[in-house]
């Protein structure tokens, strides 16, 4: 096997499922947002959602607040230091990839 | 995920805060308010007592229209956007603050060379509305339309440009142009809010359910 394929085993399996790439996705491009915000940008299910931030929960790439913006309700989601680094990671090795064998 | 699908997705985000027309209807109210400011000054003359009194705190209606406009923006949108459609607090990127800076630096001292040099040419030009015109045309274009592409940011750009260089040539004093350009300008803009907002408030009813997830 090439070695540009096999580049592709060590990919972040966590953050390369599609519903949790584009979670990921997302949650690089703002400081923080809602569950709400997500579900429709997603398209997900509350329960896929939820399943999908509390994987990314649980290796440390996000953090899950329940907090208040005025009377309103919120469960916040924040990409971590440690998520964007992974995030970053994935890219490169993608771009990489891409490059190699595009 | 290549750099397009992450730009795109990011675009996406970015157009999301003008997706209600609130913050079109905040700055066009200031844009209204600039407008009967200087209005106030062409009824009263520029010398009268209330003129001087409004020069003299304009700074002060400046840095409270700032406030007032944020202050209605979060809490419309804490309102009317967030139970709706969700909750988003943007990243300050330095580097993009940086670069906005320099793209409105730049394009002040275009501009201004531009309107000098045109001056020379055309003596009755207004080169001041002139300048003001082509640079809130610019903010609009380069700024809010290239960073969320959205279309109606690139019209009202346009439209910036257009009554900028139509009011510097009329014969009008500087400050009538003043006047009418924000004024007519923030008109534009506020419309343009209510007709998003409007849209934004059909499309997404009020939710019956909790969305707490």
């Amino acid at each position: 096997m090439d070695d540009d394929l096999r580049s592709l085993t060590e990919l972040d399996r966590l953050i390369h499922e599609p519903a949790r790439l584009l979670i990921v996705t997302i949650l690089s491009t703002v400081e923080s947002a809602d569950f709400l915000f997500l579900q429709r940008e997603t398209d997900l299910t509350k329960g896929n959602l939820s399943a999908h931030l509390s994987k990314l929960e649980n290796v440390g790439y996000v953090n899950i607040e329940k907090t208040f913006k005025g009377k309103l309700p919120l469960t916040v989601c924040i990409l971590t230091e440690t998520g964007r680094d992974a995030f970053e990671s994935y890219r490169q090795q993608m771009q990489n990839f891409i490059l190699k064998t595009g | 995920m290549e750099n397009h699908d992450v730009k795109q997705v990011e675009q996406r985000v970015k157009r999301y805060w003008y997706s209600d027309g609130i913050a079109e209807l905040a700055s066009g109210g200031m844009f209204v308010l600039l407008g009967l400011y200087f209005w106030i000054q062409v009824i009263f003359g520029e010398g009268s007592l209330i003129s001087v009194f409004l020069q003299v705190i304009l700074v002060l209606v400046m840095i409270a229209g700032f406030i007032g406009v944020h202050w209605l923006v979060n809490t419309l949108k804490a309102r009317l956007t967030y139970p709706r459609t969700g909750y988003v607090e943007y990243r300050v990127d330095d580097r993009e603050v940086r670069r906005r800076r320099w793209i409105i630096v730049a394009a002040a001292v275009i501009v201004s060379g531009m309107a000098s040099v045109f001056e020379a040419y055309i003596r009755e030009l207004d080169s001041m509305i002139l300048i003001i015109g082509l640079l809130a045309g610019i903010i609009f274009i380069a700024l809010r339309g290239r960073s969320s592409g959205l279309k109606r940011f690139y019209a009202l750009g346009g439209l910036a440009i257009l009554l900028g260089i139509a009011l510097s040539l009329s014969p009008l004093s500087q400050i009538t142009d003043l006047a009418l350009f924000f004024g007519l300008l923030g008109v534009v803009i506020v419309t343009s809010g209510i007709l998003v907002l409007r849209q934004y408030l059909k499309e997404n009813p009020t939710p019956v359910e909790n969305n707490d997830g």
